[in-house]
């Protein structure tokens, strides 16, 4: 690519040093940005990089770590461009040494865990490699990123300047993990090394956190895990404050000395972070110059990873829920339809806690902006769970944009042999990254022998290598066909598993296919699962909240001898009832199944008062399956309880976790209600709109509100925290909600409020606007023009009752 | 409720803190935190009337905890609210045991810690924060601002305390 690629793995290269602390020495003030010294003392700068190319250093690192508009300004590009020319001139006039334009994190905080959108991100730092760009530097440093969503980012920006730019340069991209081995946000060394392997950059990196040391844990880790050559930064220690003074008590001779082992565990690069200075570089050169180079020999494995968590594919099985995806279920393409995250999230979350190990996520529905929607479900999933997701979509355009803000290396779910779709979805793999489910079917539709599906699984590795992509990275399907149609189908599907898994490819299966529209799909599925196990699958797309087929999975897997110690089965079974081949006794039909009381209604009533959600929902089903009527049931029950529970709870008698406790059983019992409910019964009491007003990101007493609000029968919308003024009235609009509830916890985001109601009352008069929240009381309610005040959750809903019932 | 939440809480807490003991002085309404940041508080002026230092906290629990409180407030949100709780007393605790640690070296140099004061506090605006995160390099322990200027991951406190010696009276 260019000399220093050329450079790389030849012989050992090495960073400079820390710049904040020798700026300090010459007397940059705790409240100075060190870029703006670019432009204020350039002399400064050059200086600085001048000691470190004299004691030997052949890359530095320009003075631009905050050179984005997000800590500049309008001035960051002038900051930058400095930055790049100073250390240019301090090359030139040395005659050695590479120029690396440095970039460290925004200091926000990424979506889904911030508030600063990711495409924002990715532009901040776009415009301030485009500056850096302009001058020449011979490489790209991303460093001490600490948010695997930001470095995604980062390097996006990085790669999307380079391409407006018409350049190449290697994109170095160093992380600072802490002593479990996590991000701060709590990515792992394999999923954020698999991440930015799939992203393309030229060599992954450690620095800042520690000295050297207490690095060696971490640069074991990425060495073991990551094919990309890496390069480690430490600091001179933990910094320690002596007398007001950032102080680092690691001395160059020790420094250097603990850098040796690096160079060992095959590092083609080294330098130092905070509290580094010439001398230590100057030391580490004369430690480690004669050492040779290591070449490291990694396994070729094939992770992906999500926020948090990686998975290897190929090493043993693993399941991937199936739920996310409106085909046959009502509920959801509801929820997608009307933009109801919680429902969506609520879907992950279980699929999870049933031991999924990453789950798909399809919203294929005619009358969606797919882009639109994948994304936004994308990123609400990643907002809750922490397993890598299979992202499943027929559209391009939808896989790339949920590609682009996906954190972590995605599953892709999928290619086939069809010339069009590998034309289409292969170059976004290249580009983003990513392991590829491959559909053994093209143009001439699903061949029926086990040869004809073999044949296009080579073709498609065949196009896959010419981006790039190795077949290590394809999971290939075999295809399960409905057995009820074609009794030989389940054959060659088991077949073609056993030939891809004797070739050494990965191969992934959809199972519960195999049993549509025969009886008792579990068992059918289940046993389908348990064969394919044995044939070699690696990755089962499946329902595991289905016990049945949950249970086959987990006894598969350990009886294929991937589960030591059969842990993982073990640890399954506790969270799954009991399985028996017995028909469990049906009971007379002149016994309640259960026997609280002999008023109908009793049970439910006293569970939901009690708040047993598992009970509610017993007895709820028990009551409909005797013929209840589901609006008997709401009147006679539902409602009654929560209305007692709700007065006792005014009255003192009850306190929150109570109220919820109830709130809870009564929404666990009404979904079996629900069911069975006409349509559009159950709205019938109005909608609220919620939010927590702008600059405020405390949710909790707001989302206490929204449970209460949906089990006394009110629609909900809710527009999360964090919502500026006229998102509200948006929201007012588009839903005709005569009342809204807002809610603040401090006193600096009251006057939000105030804004937010002032444009309501201005805007949409005839709408109702209640407010509540920590600092709120009904003098400064009134003051701020609110019509209501509600100093807990159950007032909202007697508030709701009078303006909506 | 609270013998579910708590442990929950422990579990997902990665509590990381910053300390840094620095020249503040109050002056015509305005405390001035080394040559970093200048904040205009009479209250603070209040809390630091006569001090030649003090020392400056930033404390939080980490972004696991955010997520922990979200994905319960989905599924249950009784526990979720539970362990919001927990959350927020167990940032005082780490506070706590970290000030406790202070306090006995300070002891040593025959000084001690006022009342801590944190940004948003009476008329403390709440604008400082930024500057105030800047200098402690709060970056280091993932401590980042919104737009509004609150802290994120949402269980992070920051103080101001004033150290003076022992026989002094504020």
């Amino acid at each position: 690519m260019n000399a220093i690629c050329n450079e790389l793995g030849k012989r050992l290269l090495y960073f400079d040093g820390g710049m904040g602390t020798l700026l300090q020495a010459m007397g940059l003030t705790g409240g100075e940005r060190p870029e703006t010294w670019n432009l204020a003392y350039p002399d400064r700068i050059l200086d600085v990089h001048r000691r470190y190319l004299e004691a030997g250093c052949d890359i530095v690192t320009t003075n631009t770590f905050g050179a984005t508009a997000a800590h500049l300004g309008e001035d960051a590009p002038s900051c930058m461009r400095a930055g790049v020319r100073i250390a240019r001139e301090a090359v030139s006039r040395a005659g050695h040494g590479y120029v690396a334009a440095d970039m460290g994190p925004s200091g926000r905080l990424l979506a889904p865990y911030g508030d600063l959108p990711f495409e924002d991100a990715v532009r901040l730092f776009e415009d301030a490699f485009a500056a850096a760009l302009g001058e020449g530097p011979d490489l790209i440093l991303i460093e001490t990123m600490t948010d695997l969503a930001e470095v995604k980012a980062c390097v996006l920006g990085a790669k999307q300047a380079l391409k407006a730019a018409g350049k190449q340069r290697p994109l170095f991209v160093s992380l600072t993990f802490d002593e479990r081995g996590r991000l701060l946000t709590g990515a792992d060394i394999p999923g954020t090394a698999a991440m930015l392997e799939g992203l393309g950059v030229t060599a992954i990196g450690l620095n800042c956190g520690h000295e050297p040391s207490a690095l060696m844990d971490n640069v074991r880790a990425l060495a073991a895990c990551s094919k990309l050559p890496f390069f480690v930064q430490p600091n001179a220690s933990l910094p320690v404050v002596i007398d007001g003074q950032t102080v680092f008590p690691i001395t160059p001779e020790d420094f250097a000395r603990d850098m040796v082992p690096m160079v060992q565990l095959g590092a083609w690069a080294l330098g130092g972070c905070c509290g580094t200075t010439p001398a230590h570089i100057e030391r580490l050169v004369s430690a480690t110059r004669g050492l040779p180079i290591v070449s490291r020999e990694t396994l070729p494995r094939c992770v992906i990873s999500g926020r948090t968590q990686s998975l290897p594919l190929g090493e043993g099985p693993v399941i991937i829920g199936e739920r996310l995806n409106p085909t046959g279920k009502k509920r959801l393409k509801q929820a997608l339809r009307d933009g109801d995250m919680d429902a969506v999230m609520r879907e992950a979350i279980a699929q999870t806690e049933a031991g999924a190990h990453a789950l798909d996520v399809n919203v294929g529905l005619p009358e969606l902006d797919e882009p639109a929607c994948l994304t936004r479900v994308v990123q609400a999933v990643q907002s809750v769970c922490d397993v890598p997701l299979q992202l499943d979509t027929a559209d391009p355009r939808a896989l790339e944009a949920a590609m682009r803000v996906y954190i972590g290396r995605p599953l892709v779910n999928s290619v086939c042999g069809k010339q069009a779709v590998m034309d289409a979805v292969f170059p976004l793999v290249r580009e983003y990254g990513g392991a590829v489910v491959a559909l053994t079917l093209d143009e001439s539709g699903i061949p029926e022998t086990v040869q004809g599906r073999l044949d296009i699984a080579e073709r498609i590795a065949r196009e896959a290598a010419r981006y790039g992509i190795s077949s290590g990275d394809l999971l290939f399907d075999a295809l399960t066909l409905t057995v009820a149609t074609d009794p030989s189908a389940a054959a060659v599907t088991l077949e073609t598993v056993r030939e891809l898994h004797r070739k050494g490819l990965k191969t992934i299966l959809g199972v519960s296919n195999v049993s549509f529209g025969l009886p008792n799909r579990p068992a059918m599925t289940a046993s389908f699962l348990s064969m394919a196990l044995a044939a070699g699958l690696d990755a089962a797309i499946l329902n595991p909240l289905e016990p049945m087929v949950s249970a086959a999975f987990w006894a598969g897997r350990a009886l294929t001898g991937a589960d030591k110690g059969v842990e993982g089965y073990l640890q399954a079974m506790q969270n799954l009832p009991p399985l028996t081949c017995m028909p469990a006794k049906p009971a007379p039909a002149n016994v309640p199944a259960v026997q609280d009381g002999p008023e109908t209604g009793d049970a439910l009533f006293r569970a939901i008062r009690g708040g047993l959600a598992g009970d509610a929902r017993q007895a709820a089903q028990a009551l409909l399956e005797r013929g209840s009527e589901p609006l008997s049931l709401i009147e006679g029950s539902v409602m009654p309880a929560l209305t007692e529970v709700g007065t006792r709870y005014e009255r003192g008698e009850l306190f929150l976790p109570q109220l919820l406790q109830s709130a809870n059983a009564a929404q666990v019992a009404f979904e079996p209600i629900r069911e069975r409910l006409p349509a559009q019964a159950g709205e019938g009491a109005g909608r609220v709109v919620l939010a927590t007003v702008h600059g405020d990101v405390h949710d909790i007493g707001k989302n206490i509100v929204k449970v209460l609000l949906q089990n006394y029968g009110f629609a909900v919308t809710d527009l999360g925290k964090d919502v500026p003024p006229a998102r509200v009235l948006d929201a007012v609009r588009e839903t005709g909600a005569r009342l809204v509830g807002l809610s603040a916890l401090m006193t600096t985001t009251v006057p939000a409020m105030r804004d937010t109601i002032a444009l309501l009352k201005k805007e949409a008069p005839g709408v109702t606007v209640v407010v509540g929240g920590a600092v709120l009381t009904q003098a400064y309610a009134d003051q701020i023009g609110a019509d209501h005040y509600a100093p807990d959750a159950m007032a909202t809903v007697r508030v709701a009752q009078q303006v909506l019932c | 409720m609270l013998e579910a939440a708590c442990p929950l809480a422990r579990e997902a807490a990665r509590p990381r803190s910053l300390i840094r003991r620095a020249p503040m002085r109050a002056c015509e309404g305005r405390l001035a935190v080394a040559d970093a940041l200048v904040i205009p508080s009479l209250d603070l002026c209040r809390l630091f009337a006569g001090a030649q230092e003090g020392l400056a906290l930033a404390v939080t629990l980490g972004a696991p905890m955010d997520a922990l409180i979200r994905r319960l407030m989905l599924t249950d949100p009784a526990l979720g609210s539970a362990v919001g709780a927990c959350a927020s007393a167990l940032v005082d605790e780490v506070i706590d045991e970290l000030l406790d640690g202070q306090r006995e070296a300070l002891a040593g140099e025959q000084l001690r810690l006022s009342p801590r004061f944190s940004p948003g506090y009476g008329d403390a605006p709440l604008s400082c924060q930024g500057p105030l995160l800047t200098w402690l390099e709060a970056r280091r322990i993932g401590i980042s601002l919104t737009s509004g200027g609150l802290m994120l991951p949402e269980k992070s406190v920051t103080a101001l305390m004033a150290l003076r010696p022992v026989e002094e009276k504020a």
